[in-house]
């Protein structure tokens, strides 16, 4: 019990870590983990939840160095826009707790989506494979019917960052999404945030009061979005939530928020069943678990129980850790630590993906700040990962 | 020539290059195979003279043996010490199948 206990812990405080450490995505751990023979040698129920319980508290963590310091990894790329704009209205902490109530959304869906989840998806899973690809191309003309500034500049955006993202990915690299979405939403924010002499103020931490009716459409869109986007390969929390923010309409900055946690939570929960379901991973945590067993019906509900627990525990601290942060950002020389860092993500680029690595970091950095000149929504950046996935399930 | 515009043609260009990398660098290879092992979801391939082992996830059409000359191309990685490659492209050059 005692082995237990420790597991979690050790879970939770390195789930801090990644979490906090900008650009870090979990997936870059887990595969990390799997290497080191320590690990190999522990019991399967120890590892299991040190994986997930790391997992999860990443995923309640991660948006800290998207807002505060525009740094996101894989899963908050697109948070880190609307999560600065708030940084710079004072309101970083407001915008962190915007993504906590997300995460909190999606461990109550959990429990609610588990059951239907287990007992409809094997039937429906070859429909919508077929239909992802006409589904995913429906929500791009969305997209695009729905920019307000020139349409045209968008499409050329979403197509060239469609050609970058498919270079990217037939380039012989480990972990390609790192240097790509660092580039195209963290390098590009820093550099334009360098260039533009942003300075912080200071930040309110005031008690966050929001409408419950905001919370509908946020939740909808997690609740339908996110078990599909747990399923199919190629689909993250990025593509989950330009698909949920389309098919519910308009959403504010906050409710884009409260859905971009919601979604980054859910969908890495559910990669845990779809595991179990189909022994397929969808996440890199779901990857690590595949490679040390195969689950059985004790072992998932071990990981749902852990999730809770973990979610318990780490809201409190994640709470404790954005006050903190927001209460001494200010006094910080941004533009220093915004140059500290870009040799921090050049470094962790370098280190986890080699030369050509560093050569999509600066593609996709000069693309990012194009987009960012061109006055374009940036979520046209995510052409580098949509139009790859449409290709990839296109059936002809 | 306004910032915008130089960042415009800087990406185009990078793009360029990036696919100019793509075509040049993830070239096909050739060889025989030695030996094959074949689980509920992956297929594993060893080649003669070949240090990685190949990997193929998930069902295939292609039904390689023992002897069979392939063409292949894929990422190559590091897995618990055991240099890999996960194939993208496989074709048999000595057999009907492809």
């Amino acid at each position: 019990m005692l082995q237990l206990i420790i597991s979690l812990v050790l879970g939770i405080l390195s789930g801090i870590i990644t979490g906090l450490t900008p650009g870090i995505h979990i997936n870059l751990i887990t595969a990390l983990i799997l290497s080191i023979a320590f690990f190999s040698q522990l019991p399967i129920t120890t590892l299991l939840i040190f994986i997930v319980a790391m997992a999860i508290t990443h995923t309640f963590l991660d948006f800290i160095p998207a807002i505060f310091l525009g740094a996101p990894d894989e899963d908050t790329g697109l948070g880190v826009l609307p999560g600065h704009e708030f940084l710079l209205k004072g309101e970083g902490h407001h915008a962190l707790k915007l993504t906590l109530i997300g995460s909190i959304i999606a461990i109550i869906s959990l429990m609610f989506i588990i059951p239907i989840f287990i007992f409809i998806t094997p039937n429906i899973y070859p429909f919508l494979q077929r239909m992802m690809a006409f589904f995913l191309i429906w929500t791009v003309i969305f997209l695009i019917y729905n920019e307000k500034s020139s349409k045209i500049k968008a499409v050329i955006i979403f197509v060239l960052a469609g050609f970058l993202g498919l270079s990217t990915f037939n380039l012989n690299t480990n972990q390609p999404l790192l240097p790509l979405l660092t580039g195209l939403f963290g390098t590009s924010t820093i550099i334009f945030s360098i260039k533009s002499k942003t300075t912080i103020p200071k930040q309110k931490i005031e008690k966050t009061k929001i409408d419950k009716r905001k919370l509908i459409k946020p939740t909808l869109a997690t609740i339908f979005v996110s078990p599909i986007c747990s399923l199919l390969p190629g689909l993250g929390a990025n593509q989950a939530t330009i698909i949920g923010s389309e098919i519910t309409g308009k959403l504010d900055r906050e409710q884009f928020l409260i859905l971009l946690g919601s979604v980054n939570t859910l969908v890495m929960a559910i990669s845990f069943v779809t595991l179990f379901l189909f022994q397929k991973s969808r996440t890199g945590a779901a990857f690590a678990i595949s490679q040390i067993t195969q689950l059985s019906t004790t072992n998932l509900i071990t990981i749902l129980a852990i999730i809770l627990i973990t979610s318990a525990i780490i809201i409190p601290i994640a709470l404790l850790l954005s006050k903190a942060t927001a209460k001494h950002i200010h006094r910080i020389n941004y533009l220093k630590v915004s140059s500290l860092l870009l040799i921090f993500l050049a470094i962790i680029t370098i280190y986890f993906t080699g030369i050509l690595g560093l050569i999509v970091l600066v593609v996709s950095t000069i693309l990012g700040l194009t987009c960012i000149e061109s006055q374009i929504r940036r979520g046209f950046l995510m052409g580098a990962i949509l139009i790859p996935t449409i290709i990839y399930y296109l059936p002809f | 020539m306004e910032p915008r515009k130089i960042l415009f043609l800087s990406s185009l260009f990078g793009i360029l290059v990036l696919i100019i990398l793509t075509q040049t660098l993830n070239q096909y290879q050739t060889g025989e195979i030695e030996s094959i092992k074949i689980s509920n979801n992956k297929v594993t391939i060893d080649i003669k003279n070949l240090e990685s082992e190949l990997i193929l996830f998930g069902p295939s059409t292609i039904k390689p043996k023992e002897g069979n000359i392939i063409k292949f191309k894929g990422k190559e990685g590091i897995y618990q010490n055991q240099s890999q490659i996960i194939v993208d492209k496989l074709f048999l050059l000595n057999n009907n199948n492809s």
